[in-house]
């Protein structure tokens, strides 16, 4: 090192720094966050699925999910309907959408000798749109493999500088969970920091509202749906409750359950769920999670018979 | 090899726009030469004519066109006509107005016989085109681009480690500085006048001045380390331009290749401070207007360079009462650049203006209500987070005269330094990415 020059000395340092950081994050990943924690856990909970020869239910979705449904109160709720699925797990990272579920669904359940009987998928919104948002890191650093990459250039408008994104985050881990790191250093270092980011993004979310809606297509949901009714396995759609910025149903995502004759369970206004069952504007808190779970039993428990066994 | 690089740079964004550069290219190579040849002034000066009407000419259309025709309409609809202007819809070419400038530049340097024309067609149009540089400047003047690429180049060591130093510095003022000052500009300036206190537009104004200058220098940089990289250095185009006290400091810090090319080509050949008093400040003013009507067709650009006119004849009319009551040494200096940087951000909030109407209903609030709020101290603690590193980094950088000052230094600071801009630009990156602001111009 010694006789290096200097500029070799510093790329030298400069690559053991990074790779010592990258090593120490990937050793503590989990801690990083509950979220995170989901994610991590997702081939664990796949795995529990293979290992088990009895039917099992899979809740896929986001955060309104994963504040919606309680995986042992509907287990145990469909036990008591005399409905025994032995397994039941949740897979519900933050933040994702269709595009996200399609990508655990084709590396995590799709290759189970032992796939789930039933996959509920909640939503609000566009999420099960391919308009929808399309986060590459999080796709690359999470849950989507090289081969979805292909997939997405060929589905999506995925430019050279999404694609670069999804190769760094699913290389690097640093890179993956920026978000995280940043939120954390400047919520401690920075007065009203969340507070005023929430403003700028929901200012940045209205201003792009307003322009013109896409018209919606569902070609990526239309291919999970098909997935799985090749393996003789079924989709059912939960429509999710929100507090504020209530949300239509769209008419294409209508005609799509119509025509593949796929179960969609609207939970939009259900008089039981009050706003004091809210924690915000959109998540449900542990009273409003009991109530809308014992409903998706009691849905759940009607509509199984019409599904194919 | 760089030409067609260069070509293919520029042709990415969109291929119809290589036809203007192409003709530029072709007017002012042919222009050179003949002005090379021709010994009679009068046929000179219609040669010389023939590139600045080119040159301008299209500048002036693709940016100015729509401007003019729609301020024309509303003056004579001021004045009882009906005005029905035509509207086309004109894209700005990206990088016109510095390639013009690069090329007149030539032409005008040839005329005055301070260079020799090329006759190597390629070799110009490399000059033209070398795409580090095309699309935000540094704006290059032959004497200093054109022998380096018409000689053989070679890479060094010591090319690779400057490189590095500009790209890095470059993308960590862009990236980490520039970028994540915008949503708290775009929040300042998006939100009506009255709801916004004094502090609020002051922090603004201030997020806005270190997003400019992140964004610009950190653009100019990375062309620097890029062409640094190919074997060729670019002119530096900043030096920490906010510890000027003067305005005269301040245009030989900031953009220096254009308020250069605006001393050489424009304040000069008006006279420059060769004719008296009033004349001088005539032609600061004025060259200040078009200086500022240069970076967009829009009257607050023009006001923005007018202010500047009016601020350097100011501060040369004031120059001999002022240096009787200056504090001498750092405490005067620091004084003095804490004056004059606030007399920029003033004019900052005419540049990023949407309007007059907007710059002056800001300027007249910046005196009410200094209370903190809520978002004043957010503000401030991500322009005390994102920009107090770099503005550290440049007053040791300026403390020891040596602009890579940076590369001198141990092998473990060097490292460090870096580490930390990788690290930055790796975790702060923006909530959502900007474009190079200078990229409108």
């Amino acid at each position: 090192m010694k006789n290096l020059p200097t500029v070799a000395k510093v790329l030298i340092t400069l690559a053991v720094v990074l790779f010592s950081a990258e090593a120490l994050l990937r050793s503590i990943e989990g801690s990083l966050s509950g979220n995170i924690s989901h994610v991590i856990e997702i081939p664990e909970l796949s795995e529990r699925f293979d290992q088990s020869n009895e039917p099992g239910l899979l809740v896929l979705g986001n955060s309104l999910t994963n504040n919606g449904i309680d995986a042992s109160l509907l287990k145990s709720g469909l036990e008591a309907q005399g409905l025994a699925y032995p397994t039941v797990e949740k897979m519900v990272p933050d933040a994702t959408t269709i595009w996200s579920w399609s990508c655990i669904l084709r590396n995590r359940i799709y290759d189970l000798k032992n796939k789930p009987n039933t996959v509920f998928i909640g939503f609000a919104w566009n999420q099960l749109a391919d308009q929808s948002r399309l986060l590459p890191t999080q796709l690359g650093g999470f849950f989507c493999s090289y081969s979805d990459l292909i997939h997405f250039t060929e589905q999506t408008e995925m430019g050279s500088a999404e694609i670069g994104e999804f190769l760094t985050a699913s290389t690097f881990r640093l890179f993956t969970h920026r978000e995280a790191f940043r939120n954390r250093m400047l919520g401690i270092l920075i007065p009203h920091y969340m507070s005023a980011t929430q403003e700028i993004n929901r200012r940045m979310r209205n201003a792009g509202n307003s322009a013109s809606d896409p018209d919606l297509t569902y070609r990526e949901l239309s291919q999970v749906i098909e997935k799985m009714e090749s393996y003789n396995k079924h989709v059912v759609l939960m429509a999710m409750p929100v507090r504020d910025n209530i949300y239509e149903l769209d008419p294409e995502l209508l005609n799509l359950v119509k025509s593949e004759g796929i179960t969609l369970l609207d939970y939009r206004s259900l008089d039981f769920i009050t706003d004091n069952l809210f924690l915000d504007e959109m998540h449900l808190n542990e009273n409003g999670s009991a109530l809308l779970t014992q409903k998706l039993v009691v849905d759940f428990a009607k509509v199984r018979s019409t599904l194919p066994q | 090899m760089l030409l067609v690089a260069s070509y293919v740079f520029y042709g990415y964004w969109d291929w119809r726009f290589l036809s203007l550069i192409a003709f530029s290219t072709i007017v002012d190579f042919i222009v050179a030469q003949n002005l090379e040849k021709e010994t009679r002034q009068p046929i000179r000066q219609r040669w010389l004519l023939l590139s600045l009407c080119s040159n301008l000419g299209l500048l002036g259309f693709f940016k100015y066109f729509g401007f003019f025709s729609k301020e024309f309409a509303v003056l004579l609809e001021s004045l009882g006509f009906q005005a029905s202007m035509p509207t086309l819809n004109i894209i700005l070419p990206v990088g016109i107005s510095f390639y013009t400038f690069q090329t007149l530049a030539y032409t005008i340097d040839v005329y005055r016989g301070k260079t020799k024309p090329t006759n190597n067609l390629l070799d110009f149009a490399v000059y033209v085109s070398f795409f580090p540089q095309l699309v935000a400047g540094p704006i290059e003047r032959s004497k200093d681009l054109l022998p380096q690429i018409v000689n053989p180049r070679s890479f060094t060591k010591g090319n690779f480690s400057e490189g590095l130093y500009h790209i890095l510095i470059g993308m960590f003022k862009k990236v980490v500085i520039a970028d994540n000052m915008a949503p708290i500009v775009n929040q300042v300036f998006s939100t009506p006048v009255s709801d916004l206190n004094g502090t609020e537009i002051l922090i603004g104004v201030y997020a806005f001045a270190f997003q400019i200058y992140g964004d610009f220098s950190g653009y100019s940089s990375i062309a620097q380390g890029i062409a640094k990289w190919l074997g060729i250095n670019l002119s530096w185009n900043f030096r920490m331009p906010y510890f000027s006290t003067t305005p005269s400091e301040f245009w030989r810090r900031w953009h220096i290749t254009l308020s250069s090319w605006l001393r050489d080509y424009l304040y000069i050949t008006l006279g420059g401070n060769r004719h008296g008093h009033f004349n001088t400040f005539r032609n600061l003013v004025l060259t200040m207007f078009l200086g500022g009507l240069w970076h967009g067709a829009n009257w607050t650009f023009a006001v923005w360079g007018l202010a500047h006119g009016f601020i350097l004849v100011v501060y040369h009319a004031l120059e001999s009462v002022t240096k009787k009551i200056l504090i001498p040494g750092i405490v005067g200096k620091v004084i003095g650049a804490i004056i004059f940087f606030h007399l920029v951000c003033i004019t900052w909030l005419l540049f990023r203006a949407e309007n007059l109407t907007q710059a002056v209903s800001m300027f007249a609030q910046l005196f009410h209500n200094f209370s903190m709020t809520e978002f004043s101290l957010y503000s401030l603690g991500m322009l005390g987070f994102f920009a107090l590193p770099i503005v550290i980094l440049e007053l040791v950088i300026e403390r020891s005269g040596d602009m890579l000052y940076v590369l001198r230094t141990h092998w473990l600071v060097q490292a460090m330094i870096y580490s930390y801009f990788i690290f930055m630009l790796i975790i702060f990156p923006p909530l959502t990415p900007q474009v190079f602001i200078y990229f409108q111009f």
